[in-house]
Order: C-alpha cells, then sequence, then structure tokens
C-alpha cells in the first residue's frame, strides 16, 4: 500500500537509549516509521533489535530520548523536581493502538482458544461478550482455526499457537503491530505455512507493521524499508533490493553472507 | 494401666464438642493466613523498598519465634494494654499471623513462576493492572500454590492443640480436663490423637484430589 508521508508517523524514536546494567543494548537510537510502512529490522542476535519493539509496545522504559506513539510522547516530561513516574494509565490508551506477536507464543493456557482472543476486547476495549465471541470467530477463521475454538492451547500445535497468537493481537484492531521474530521457535515447513499466513492478513490489512525477523526471504518480498541493526546501531538501512543485494557497509555483507552460509 | 472401652465410650461425647472448635480455628485461622500472606507477599512482590522492608522483617520475625510464645503474648500481654479479647479469637489470630509468614512465602514463589511472557501479553493487550491479576496471574499461580498452600493447612490443624493453654474449648484441652477430672489420661488422649490422624489424612486426601483436578485442567 502507499506510504503516507504527509501525516504524521506511526513511531518515532528521538534519541532513545537503553542500558541493562553495564551493557549499552540501544545507543542514541533515532528512528522514524511511516502510517502503513512494512519495516523489517534485521541483525545479529543480542543487537538491540527485539529492545527497539518491546519500547515500542512499552514492555521496556527507555533510559534516555522520546518515543512518540501516533504523534503522542509515551513519557512526557514531568514539571522538574517530580520524581520520573509512569503515568500507567496515559502509557495504556496509547499502547492500545499497538499489537505484539511474540517468539514464544505467549497464549494464556489456562483459557479456551476463542478465551483467549476475546480477553483483550472485552477486558480491555470493554466489548460486551457477544461482539468479542463474533470478532474472535471471525478472526480464528481467518487464521484457519474455526475448528479450534473450543481447544485448550496445550492441545496445539506450535503453528497453530502461533496463529492464536495472531488473532490474539488482531482482536484489539491495532493500528501498528509488532512482530518479534514470530517464526524463530517454529520448525522450517510451519515457519513458512506461519509466513503465508501474515502475508494473506497484511494484504488485507492496512496497518504499520515492524517485524523483526532472521527470514530473509519474506522481508525480501514483504518490507517497504530494511534495517540492519547493529550494537544498538542502525548500520544500513533502505529498500529491501539495495541492503539485501547491495550493502554499502561491511557489517551488512558480512551479516548477509553468514546467513546465506547456514542455509 | 489398661485400656477401658466403657469409658472411652463415656468421654466420647465431650471429646467430639472439641473438632467443631478445632475446625473452626484452622478454617477462620487459615482464612486469615491466605489474607495476610497476600499483603506480605504483595508488599515484597511490589519492589518498592518502603514496602519491601518491612514485609521481610515482619515475616523474618513471625518465623523466628514460637507460636506458642505470640499466643501468650497476644492473651496474656496485650491484656495489659487494654487489648482483651476472646481466648478463641486470640487463637485465630495467632495461628493465622503466625502462619501468614508462610503462606507469604507460597505466593511469593507461586506469583515468580509465571514465566515473563504472560505479563507481557497483559502489557501487549493493554489489560488494566487488576484484570492481569486476576484473569492472567492468579489462575496460574494457583495450580502450583496448591500443594504447599494444603500443607500449610494441615500444620496449622495439627497446631491448634496449642490452644488449649489459653483455654480455648478444642480437642485436646477437653482431653486435659477429662484427665484432670478422672486421672485417666490414656483413652481421651489417644481418641485426640486418632481423631488428629482421621481429620489429617482425610484433608491431605481432599488435597490431592484438589491437585489433581486442576492439573488436569491445565
Amino acid at each position: 500500500m502507499p506510504l503516507d508521508s504527509t501525516s504524521e508517523p506511526a513511531v518515532e524514536l528521538r534519541n532513545v537509549s537503553k542500558r541493562f546494567g553495564q551493557l549499552t543494548v540501544l545507543d542514541r537510537l533515532s528512528l522514524t516509521v511511516a502510517c502503513g510502512e512494512r519495516l523489517f529490522i534485521i541483525g545479529p542476535s543480542g543487537s538491540g533489535k527485539s529492545t527497539v519493539l518491546r519500547i515500542i509496545m512499552t514492555l521496556e522504559r527507555p533510559d534516555e530520548g522520546e518515543v512518540w506513539i501516533n504523534g503522542r510522547n509515551l513519557y512526557p516530561s514531568q514539571p522538574p523536581g517530580l520524581r520520573r513516574r509512569t503515568d500507567q494509565r496515559h502509557l495504556r490508551t496509547i499502547r492500545r493502538d499497538v499489537g505484539m506477536v511474540f517468539q514464544q507464543f505467549n497464549l494464556f493456557d489456562h483459557m479456551r482458544v476463542i478465551n483467549n482472543v476475546m480477553e483483550g476486547p472485552m477486558r480491555s476495549l470493554g466489548l460486551p461478550r457477544p461482539e468479542a465471541e463474533r470478532r474472535a470467530r471471525e478472526l480464528l477463521e481467518r487464521v484457519g482455526l474455526a475448528d479450534k475454538s473450543r481447544a485448550w492451547p496445550a492441545q496445539l500445535s506450535g503453528g497453530q499457537k502461533q496463529r492464536v497468537a495472531i488473532a490474539r493481537a488482531l482482536a484489539m484492531q491495532p493500528k501498528i503491530m509488532l512482530f518479534d521474530e514470530i517464526t524463530s521457535a517454529l520448525d522450517p515447513e510451519i515457519a513458512a505455512e506461519v509466513l503465508k499466513l501474515v502475508r494473506e492478513l497484511a494484504g488485507q490489512l492496512s496497518m504499520t507493521m515492524l517485524f523483526v525477523t532472521h527470514q530473509m526471504h519474506f522481508a525480501r518480498t514483504m518490507a517497504d524499508r530494511i534495517i540492519f541493526f547493529d550494537g544498538g546501531h542502525i548500520i544500513e538501512q533502505g529498500p529491501p533490493e539495495a541492503v539485501l543485494d547491495q550493502p554499502k557497509e561491511k557489517r551488512t555483507q558480512d551479516f548477509l553472507a553468514s546467513l546465506t552460509e547456514v542455509s | 494401666m489398661t485400656w477401658h472401652w466403657a469409658f472411652a465410650w463415656h468421654v466420647l461425647p465431650t471429646l467430639l464438642q472439641g473438632p467443631v472448635v478445632t475446625v473452626e480455628a484452622t478454617v477462620a485461622g487459615m482464612f486469615l493466613a491466605l489474607l495476610i500472606g497476600l499483603l506480605w507477599a504483595g508488599m515484597v512482590l511490589s519492589g518498592r523498598r518502603m514496602l519491601v522492608w518491612p514485609a521481610r522483617m515482619i515475616v523474618e520475625f513471625i518465623r523466628n519465634t514460637p507460636l506458642l510464645i505470640q499466643l501468650f503474648f497476644l492473651y496474656y500481654v496485650f491484656p495489659e494494654f487494654h487489648l482483651q479479647m476472646p481466648a478463641l479469637l486470640t487463637g485465630i489470630i495467632a495461628l493465622g499471623v503466625n502462619y501468614s509468614a508462610y503462606t507469604a512465602e507460597v505466593y511469593r514463589t507461586g506469583f515468580q513462576s509465571i514465566p515473563r511472557g504472560q505479563r507481557d501479553v497483559a502489557v501487549a493487550l493493554s489489560l488494566p493492572p487488576h484484570r492481569a491479576f486476576l484473569d492472567v496471574i492468579l489462575p496460574q499461580a494457583i495450580i502450583p500454590m496448591i500443594p504447599a498452600m494444603g500443607n500449610n493447612l494441615v500444620a496449622m490443624f495439627k497446631d491448634t492443640p496449642l490452644l488449649s493453654t489459653i483455654t480455648v474449648g478444642e480437642m485436646m484441652q477437653k482431653a486435659l480436663v477429662i484427665g484432670d477430672t478422672t486421672f485417666r489420661y490414656l483413652e481421651p488422649m489417644t481418641m485426640v490423637g486418632v481423631l488428629f490422624l482421621v481429620v489429617s489424612l482425610i484433608s491431605a486426601l481432599g488435597i490431592s484430589r484438589c491437585e489433581r483436578f486442576t492439573r488436569r485442567r491445565s
């Protein structure tokens, strides 16, 4: 879909730094994601890719810098003298626009599949039960699991679990979706099926999508822009052909070469 | 000394008034322990120094002083500060507070056993904090807690005879009264022991049933 560069960016990070103890995971990172853009972040493990998504999802709070989502600052500065405190209610309203699918699926194992999908709309958006159920059924149908709505997560395969997780995230009707290595815990054939599903869904939806992935073919065919990330910095970025086929930076070339060796 | 069945039957009705009080004290005491223990666990898990340290100190204090002394303190020392309570209520409070130190530990490990990803999803779905706790954290934390909480319940049940020392008319106290007036301790004491054994075994069975039931669902 065409990118809307005139309107507000969906996500904007300004000089964001994040440290875990001694380790600097993100170092003054600035990043703008346009509305409707499909942005892929690639790079070696431990390079801070997932931390970018976790900061956008408000699962981590940056040590420095600003995070803007749909034109709203996640952590507006407080009057001086006041201790920096996170305004949870403010965060909650903003992050309703953001959904996330995790590597480990993270289904609620104590709820049936359909209740997993209904939980967010009912408890977070306040949808009445029949409507939440209708929405959940429709989404389960779209991810090909209409017949599993009454099953427990423990009865599903990994690929099915991830489909439920995708349906659960979509049920919130987010404007921005984050996919954090969603196929890394799956067998290759199953992974391919899940990616096919995501591709289909992406074709029907106009939301902004951010992917962290090691699936280069998927990135090549889906991305509007690819960012190569290493050591908490953006090393190189551009359209897929540029970054994947004619990388300018040595580190990008080395990383891509290491991937082809593996596969 | 030989066992007299006739005497045993004679005192049985008196003894059987005891279990009612014993069960009352255990149920009320456990209810209190579950409530207060949740408070300590919540304070420790909050991660705020102002809450963590007081909770830790209180729990250590409770665990490292004998229940009997806590009981006597509440019953004999508090009235000197004009805080007088009926014996049974005192006993229930002592049991509840004492065992809260142990239930707190069970809560803490139970809540910490929830994988981080579950909290992450609760955030990603924008669930309000109380909903995240009630719908996501609590139901998954309860299952691993059941055996340990059950053990605490049985342990507390077996601690109730201590209440006889502050004149609560539970089983042990009834047996003592019978012994003191008839000079026969064999039958009443044996029967109290057996009654405890029976109730303990039944509750242990109930707990494992309960555990198996919850396990099957997940």
